[in-house]
């Protein structure tokens, strides 16, 4: 994976451009992670651990599928993934709750019932001692040993919602059930911080790039 | 060490001579120089013969086998128009490259790669264009030179040996390493044109790991992704209103660095020229010498890399062929890689400085 890196665009002019690419707007998004968060919000204290997370998740495909089915986005549950699909434009777009989104640093995380801590605390399995299983997001983060039939053709994103609100449509490399890395990012809010107003730039050629070329230390 | 066939194969095809004609001129049969390229170790008068017909050093034989370059994993832009010697000089000339590259790179550190993958683009190629600025931080901004910018992304910029009208330039990947080789004899515009085209292709239709699958309209988009990308639309918009003459798009072509005939097809592109308007202004352009040539021309670009590679080896005393020698080539296999890239360079190295010895 050394030689390519990912496509970041993490201002809100670019990422207006780019959602326009797949015919999308920044407020079809914003719409969807509304509509999760509320749901999550609804969850109540006597519900399941993994209930704002499977709340947010159920009407977060909702929201997507309303959003977006016009005819040409169509639903698709290829491997189980429960998304809306572009033939024309090659992409598909599920749902998924995570940890944090746009954050340059800390790529985003699906996410789960326990944390770390909570798992040392709860050694003893309980449900699982029970047959039964909580599903999470990171269950939702689809099988890699099951290929996808369009796999060339089509590119898989994901809204990812953060618990803060923050959100982006990306596009994750799966590896072990995990984000092993990320094709694409897409940052379309956060909540953190106010966007900076992009400075109006300077229009002459560039031609200041630094071309670091050193003799290797042989010791 | 052992004789190696494929060093034979290769430097054949460097000096695009028959299986028959090589064993002409070393004096040997047909069926001693075919049984030394399929792997029979021949004796040492017979590799002599062979390197001297070659004018290749007896050492390059019995080296490791050589980074070999399949067809399919080049971008050979007129590959229809080159006879099978020519294409297999060039990869021939590939392998040398990438030798040429890692002897330099087990000696300098060198910029590591940041390209993205924009295949899935491929059919939107201006779209990728505009990533790729993006990811660069170039915004809508002109390239004022471009192959430090390639260089700065860790893409190896050699010239191409085959300095011949039927190709315009290369590109393919290698052990993760993205590589160009450029026409010096052409224009600087249309080198850097090439450039850009070369660029789409490693970003569009070629993997770091996969095979490049072959694409149709590949040419088509590389070059549509050359001029998005060293036009953006948003800068030729707001620095061109109404175009009505050819002196306007020739005044204008210095600020992208591109042939005058490029400029006006992009603005065609882009809805500024009328259909109309743009034939006429291409057959003026052709009047005014503007289709074989570029008569008020930009400068060319020179590689910063190799300048300050073979600078700092200088200043150590090493030559060019001194270089050529560790990589027992003949020196002129070198010099072509570099030709015209390195910038102009004493004639002679500096005396090594001397050093106390205590």
């Amino acid at each position: 994976m050394a030689a390519f890196n990912t496509a970041i665009t993490d201002n809100p002019h670019d990422a207006e451009v780019r959602l326009a690419d797949f015919g999308l707007t920044p407020m079809q998004i914003l719409t969807i992670r509304d509509s999760a968060r509320a749901a999550a919000d609804d969850a109540s204290p006597l519900m399941p651990l993994n209930a704002p997370g499977t709340l947010a998740y159920i009407r977060g495909v909702e929201a997507l599928r309303a959003q977006l089915l016009d005819g040409e986005w169509v639903i698709d549950r290829t491997l189980g993934v429960e998304a809306v699909i572009n033939r024309e434009l090659g992409i598909r777009i599920g749902y998924q709750n995570v940890d944090k989104a746009c954050d340059l640093v800390f790529k985003p995380i699906p996410r789960s019932v326990k944390g770390p801590a909570s798992e040392k605390m709860c050694s003893f399995p309980l449900f699982d001692y029970y047959g039964m299983t909580l599903e999470t997001d990171h269950d939702r983060v689809p099988r890699d040993d099951v290929k996808d039939p369009h796999g060339d053709q089509v590119t898989t994103y994901f809204v990812m919602v953060g618990e803060d609100g923050s959100v982006e449509l990306s596009s994750p490399i799966i590896a072990n059930r995990r984000y092993s890395d990320f094709r694409e990012r897409i940052f379309v809010d956060r909540l953190d911080e106010d966007w900076e107003d992009r400075i109006e730039p300077d229009s002459e050629p560039l031609d200041d790039f630094d071309v670091p070329v050193s003799i290797k230390d042989k010791t | 060490m052992m004789f190696s066939a494929e060093r034979l194969r290769m430097a054949r095809f460097r000096r695009k001579l028959s299986g028959k004609g090589l064993a002409e001129a070393a004096g040997l049969t047909p069926v001693t120089v075919s049984k030394a390229e399929n792997g029979h170790q021949p004796d040492e008068a017979t590799v002599q013969k062979l390197a001297d017909a070659l004018d290749y050093p007896v050492d390059f034989f019995f080296m490791e086998a050589p980074e070999t370059l399949e067809t399919k994993a080049v971008s050979f832009r007129s590959l229809k128009k080159m006879s099978a010697a020519e294409r297999n000089a060039s990869l021939a000339a590939g392998s040398i490259g990438i030798a040429f590259y890692d002897w330099i790179e087990q000696h300098f550190n060198l910029p590591a790669p940041d390209l993205i993958d924009l295949s899935k683009e491929r059919d939107r190629p201006e779209v990728a264009a505009r990533l790729l600025r993006q990811h660069w931080g170039l915004g809508d901004r002109p390239i004022g030179s471009l192959l430090k910018l390639y260089e700065s992304k860790g893409v190896r910029v050699l010239s191409l040996s085959e300095n011949t009208p039927n190709v315009d330039a290369y590109s393919f990947w290698h052990a993760e390493r993205p590589y160009m080789f450029l026409n010096q004899r052409k224009t600087a515009e249309r080198s850097n044109f090439d450039s850009a085209h070369e660029l789409g292709h490693l970003v569009l239709h070629f993997h770091a790991a996969r095979q490049s699958a072959q694409i149709d309209d590949a040419e088509k988009q590389a070059d549509q992704f050359a001029s998005a990308f060293l036009m953006p639309e948003a800068d030729v918009k707001s620095l061109l209103g109404h175009v009505y003459s050819v002196s306007q798009i020739i005044k204008a072509k210095h600020r992208w660095k591109v042939s005058a005939m490029a400029l006006a097809t992009r603005l065609h592109g882009l809805g500024m020229l009328s259909d109309w308007n743009y034939r006429s202004i291409i057959i003026e352009l052709g009047q005014r010498g503007y289709r074989k040539g570029e008569p008020v021309g930009v400068e060319r670009e020179t590689s910063t890399v190799l300048r300050k590679v073979l600078a700092a080896l200088w200043k150590n005393g090493i030559t060019r062929s001194e270089i050529a020698q560790k990589l027992n080539l003949p020196w002129e296999e070198v010099e072509t890689l570099i030709f015209d890239l390195a910038g102009h360079m004493p004639s002679r190295p500096e005396a090594p400085s001397l050093r106390l010895v205590r």
